[in-house]
């Protein structure tokens, strides 16, 4: 009898920052189940409000849903520790970064880019995610907030959330979203707090493959938008049918190279 | 002449003794729930005097992670109008809520059951979903906030997010969480606004089927943990080595019948 295992889906994770290199990987989820949820215990004393007696309770130990959504996501860690500033309503500035090192950078997508979901308030923020991943197989993500590992900040800061794929594109960065409020918000995320988890949207296994790129400018071309394959207007937007050339551009392109990217 | 071996519907029975759940908000796939904002967005904008980004820009109208991430999903939108009050702090009661009609029922974790997650001022909110769903096969699905739906409230509540199955429990989750603030907060949330987002975890198409079932104590017990097959320790307690029983049990089953459940 021939058994026919499900072939592994590689996803070749390229970077050139040191840090998230060597120590805060891109890694399987399993390793980011957070420390609180170790330290519940099983079964809780629960003590019904108006009732006198006292009974017990299972405990989200026992949950199979958190633990599960750990064990089957990849999960992209904070690579430096930053404090962050968020402005109030009535300041001129909307937030600000102080990061343990300067191989992090943080940028916005414009309100008019979406002024009807920003609304007066609302403001992107987007940290540059040091990792991009190149994945030969049409397999889509799902990147969502792991929020089970941000209590401390996730009142604040909402990632949005979307479906990824990492054979037409390779970024991987992390779009938040913030409102301003009356006052001052102050956060600290410390390193290796996860900021994104990531599941396929298949049963077959993933493999995590780590490459260090020590050409950063060359690295940066290859994995920009169309990877550079293709001009742009001067606004940088493609031409018209441009997406659909691409997507049959890198269909060939993986035909016919199967081999590791080198830059 | 070569043979093509079409993959498989996963097939997703969905339960429901809910009128309004069945009649007027099904479970359904994304595509049905995509924003209105986002539909009324234009694909480009002018921008004017920021830097170098003086020009045309592209907008989220041209965000392909976004219209996948509905695309690709199955969504429970909310079967009523929900009126809900978050007390403030220094006040006794956490929550109350007003709904459209009384098919509709909020309760809650314990903060005992994850103490070390809610703190002092953080709450669950369950909403308990008129919908049990069942698949014979092993798939799990991801479970998050459709939050490009939430502008407005998904500041004060948050659904707490996991990963599921329907083979061996039919309780599509849905746990949200919030936070006493130093001033009371409401809330408004329309029928029909996604409460839900689930994402398969399998390259196969999901085949949604609906059943209005009239018995409802009969839907509710043979739906309940364990499918009441199993005698527990009270108070919701298994015995050791139930949960492995269960799952052999269920897995029995679905090899014994394959018919749709009747009830």
């Amino acid at each position: 009898m021939f058994w026919n295992r499900k072939k592994d889906i590689v996803l070749d994770c390229y970077t050139s920052n040191p840090f998230a290199y060597n120590l805060a990987r891109i890694n399987y989820g399993y390793h980011f189940i957070p420390e609180w949820w170790k330290q519940t215990p099983k079964i809780e004393n629960i003590s019904a409000p108006h009732e006198m007696k006292v009974t017990q309770a299972d405990t989200i130990k026992k949950c199979p849903g958190i633990v599960t959504y750990y064990k089957t996501g990849i999960v992209i860690p904070m690579w430096c520790e930053l404090r962050m500033m968020l402005y109030a309503k009535h300041e001129e500035k909307v937030f600000d970064g102080n990061a343990s090192h300067d191989e992090i950078d943080i940028t916005f997508h414009i309100a008019d880019q979406f002024k009807r979901f920003t609304k007066e308030d609302g403001h992107s923020l987007k940290i540059l995610s040091p990792w991009h991943i190149k994945c030969r197989e049409s397999v889509t993500f799902t990147m969502s907030q792991p929020i089970w590992s941000q209590r401390d900040f996730m009142e604040h800061l909402h990632l949005l959330p979307g479906v990824l794929d990492f054979k037409t594109q390779t970024s991987t960065n992390l779009n938040y979203f913030i409102i301003r409020k009356d006052n001052r918000v102050e956060l600290n995320i410390e390193p290796l707090t996860p900021m994104c988890i990531i599941h396929p949207h298949t049963d077959r296994k993933i493999v995590l493959k780590h490459h260090y790129i020590h050409d950063n400018e060359m690295f940066r071309k290859i994995m920009s938008s169309d990877f550079a394959m293709f001009n742009t207007d001067k606004n940088n937007i493609r031409f018209k049918g441009q997406m659909k050339k691409k997507k049959e551009f890198i269909e060939k392109v993986d035909k016919m190279n199967k081999e590791e990217w080198k830059v | 002449m070569t043979f093509w071996r079409k993959k498989k519907d996963i097939v997703l029975d969905c339960y429901t003794s809910n009128p309004f759940a069945y009649n007027f908000a099904r479970i359904n796939y994304g595509h049905h729930f995509i924003p209105e904002w986002w539909k009324q967005t234009p694909k480009e904008v002018s921008i004017k005097g920021i830097g170098t980004l003086d020009g045309e820009s592209a907008t989220i109208k041209k965000c392909p992670g976004l219209i996948n991430h509905y695309k690709k999903s199955i969504i429970i939108p909310l079967w009523t109008e929900l009126r809900l009050m978050f007390y403030a702090k220094n006040e006794n009661k956490d929550c109350a809520y007003i709904s459209s009609h009384d098919e509709f029922s909020l309760g809650a974790h314990p903060k005992e059951q994850f103490l070390k997650f809610s703190g002092k001022d953080g709450y669950s909110l369950k909403i308990e979903s008129p919908w049990y769903l069942r698949c014979r096969e092993d798939i799990q699905f991801t479970s998050t906030q459709p939050i490009w739906n939430h502008r407005d409230t998904m500041f004060h509540l948050q659904m707490l997010p996991g990963t599921l199955d329907f083979k061996t429990q039919t309780s599509p989750s849905m746990n949200y969480f919030f936070e006493k603030k130093d001033h009371r907060v409401e809330l408004n949330i329309e029928p029909l606004t996604p409460m839900v987002m689930m994402h398969p975890m399998s390259e196969r198409k999901v085949v949604l089927k609906h059943h209005y079932v009239d018995n409802k104590d009969t839907l509710w017990k043979v739906m309940s943990s364990d499918f009441a097959m199993f005698k527990n320790r009270g108070h919701g307690f298994r015995f050791k080595g139930q949960l492995e029983k269960k799952n052999q049990m269920i897995k029995k089953v679905d090899e014994m019948n394959k018919d749709e459940w009747k009830f």
